[in-house]
């Protein structure tokens, strides 16, 4: 029984049209003429209890609103939701007290407040029992080193610090999943490795289910076992991260910059990717074909300028992935 | 019900404290508050020593509405701080943070800021209202005082629903605060002079569309026996609380389709 079954679920936005100068503000103020977005498109997905899950996607690509939509924060425009047999929008209060939701550019913390008192006031938010508020207090507190600045008010702790407590903050009550809309944003290396071991040490002791998206994709090699890659709100992929290096990996990309613009490129055992001006991005399977095959191919028959060649690292082959769409 | 007191108290205490962070700048308001109430009555005083009566009204009259006003209006600035500002919410994303909350969300707004800076006006209206109802030789019993008390609480909730209101339409637009400060400065004035010194078009502004000659101008009827209904049916002088009460409908009602649509929108 999966914890979070997204079936069909779409969220379009209306956008109106602005036209610039005095008459075109005017003539759009009047007649309002408006583009559909569609920030999420037809999405489907499922995850069971326990998963750790990238949700990735360049800006934009719907990665938020999806976020929103599973926190109740967001109605759907169709589709259907159920996350622990709840819809999110519809049982709104009853769904929050079951999650936690980390966002990494905004605090929920108490600003001016000791630390210790913003967890107090959750404490009395989410009606938590006090003996479990002591006991998970301890638990993140010894896990996260927080001792040292409980007692310091928000505003003056570092990133890595206030990133500690927030994560702490959203798991008091003992939600069932976690959304962490980039919770290493911003953060130097040793507090995103903290942030990543913290994220698998949970997973493990608490069996919470994690959602993360992230620009960062170590966030998601080290810590997730799954990847759900969005791109103009559709999931282009879904599965395991090594899935994904096995099947994107064998590629090899060749970028070259031709003396002149040749009008047909025809390369045996290579595809033509992209083209761009003079510049144009080969594809090819080293299985196949070696990189000096392919280079000796082109040399004979076009004048080269400059080349490079890639190895795909999942970085590079998400970027690829999120420039070309899935080949 | 319990669980709502408790954490409005938390929650404005929370509020509270982070203010005091900021001592100094604390006092300053609460100095500033109290110099400026000191000049506006300075003023009404010279307007007043000059033309003797507004429109009928005598000096201690004026004052008794302008610190019945006040009053309202202060008690409006305690609660309802949150929504000066509210468009921050919607511009800055925070809302989000208040609806994965298990709580109501407007309970949640209004009650993580009670600016205790307005206790300073409260508390210089109390002593304006205090001597101009002495001066006007209202005598004191129960009754007055119950009248008295529901008019204030009236007011407040009348002035309260329109900021609420002026808030709300940040859901659709986004920005909102302009409006609202606009809003703020006009209920203010409004409120401290008898509105039979406005045009007739001001006047039914003021009694239908923007109810604030329910914070004052009617209930002094009553209190002060002008018998000045401008036309509008004697029974508006004990209308506060019913107005108040429409209102705290209305506006609830508009902040709920706002909200409905920010969830459809998100922004």
């Amino acid at each position: 029984m999966p914890i979070i079954t997204v079936e069909h679920l779409s969220k379009h936005f209306k956008v109106y049209r602005r036209r610039t100068g005095f008459w075109g503000n005017l003539s759009s103020t009047v007649a309002r003429q408006h583009d559909i977005i569609r920030a999420v498109d037809d999405v489907n997905f499922s995850l069971e209890r326990g998963e750790l899950v990238g949700y990735i996607g360049a800006n934009g690509a719907g990665k938020s609103t999806t976020i929103k939509m599973l926190t109740g924060i967001l109605v759907p425009t169709s589709g259907h939701i159920d996350v622990m047999g709840l819809t999110p929008y519809r049982h709104r209060k009853e769904n929050t007290r079951r999650i936690g939701v980390v966002f990494g550019q905004r605090t929920q913390l108490w600003w001016d407040l000791p630390v210790i008192d913003s967890f107090e006031l959750l404490k009395h938010i989410y009606e938590i029992p006090q003996n479990l508020y002591k006991q998970n207090l301890e638990f993140f507190s010894e896990l996260l080193q927080l001792r040292p600045f409980l007692s310091t008010p928000v505003r003056r702790l570092s990133l890595g610090q206030r990133m500690r407590c927030d994560l702490t903050a959203a798991l008091l009550h003992d939600p069932e999943i976690l959304y962490l809309d980039e919770p290493t944003i911003g953060l130097d290396v040793v507090a995103k490795e903290q942030v990543r071991q913290f994220l698998r040490q949970v997973n493990a002791e608490r069996q919470v289910t994690v959602i993360l998206t992230t620009h960062d994709l170590n966030d998601v090699e080290k810590v997730c076992q799954r990847l759900i890659i969005i791109d103009s709100g559709k999931i282009i992929y879904d599965g395991g991260i090594d899935a994904l290096k096995e099947r994107y990996g064998k590629t090899r990309m060749l970028i070259i910059d031709l003396a002149q613009g040749y009008s047909d490129i025809q390369l045996e055992g290579v595809d033509l990717i992209r083209r761009d001006g003079n510049r144009i991005w080969l594809a090819f399977d080293r299985d196949t074909i070696s990189a000096s095959e392919v280079i000796t191919q082109l040399t004979a028959r076009y004048e080269i300028q400059d080349l490079t060649i890639s190895e795909p690292e999942i970085e590079e082959i998400v970027r690829r992935i999120y420039e070309l769409g899935v080949h | 019900m319990r669980r709502y007191i408790k954490l409005y108290c938390l929650l404005a205490g929370a509020y509270v404290r982070s203010r005091l962070q900021y001592r100094l700048s604390f006092g300053f308001m609460c100095f500033g508050i109290v110099i400026s109430e000191a000049c506006l009555l300075g003023l009404l005083g010279a307007l007043l020593a000059k033309f003797r009566t507004v429109n009928g009204w005598t000096w201690a009259e004026v004052v008794f509405l302008y610190g019945l006003g006040n009053l309202a209006y202060s008690l409006m600035r305690i609660l309802g701080s949150q929504l000066d500002d509210f468009d921050r919410y919607i511009i800055r994303g925070e809302l989000d943070g208040v609806l994965i909350k298990p709580v109501a969300p407007l309970f949640y707004i209004l009650a993580s800021r009670v600016e205790l800076v307005h206790v300073s006006r409260a508390l210089t209206s109390v002593v304006i209202f205090v001597v101009a109802f002495h001066l006007t030789g209202i005598r004191w019993t129960v009754e007055v005082a119950l009248f008295t008390l529901t008019t204030i609480l009236s007011g407040t909730l009348i002035m309260l629903t329109l900021m609420l209101v002026s808030a709300t339409v940040a859901l659709w637009t986004t920005k909102s605060g302009k409006l609202t400060d606009l809003l703020i400065s006009a209920t203010k004035e409004a409120t401290a002079f008898p509105i039979s010194i406005y045009p007739l078009a001001v006047q039914l502004l003021l009694t239908f569309i923007l109810p604030v000659a329910f914070v004052t101008y009617y209930p002094a009827q009553q209190l002060l026996q002008k018998g000045e209904f401008l036309g509008m049916p004697e029974s508006f002088q004990f209308g506060a609380p019913v107005v108040a009460l429409a209102m705290v409908c209305i506006s609830y009602l508009f902040w709920y389709s706002g909200l409905r649509r920010y969830h459809s929108t998100g922004s």
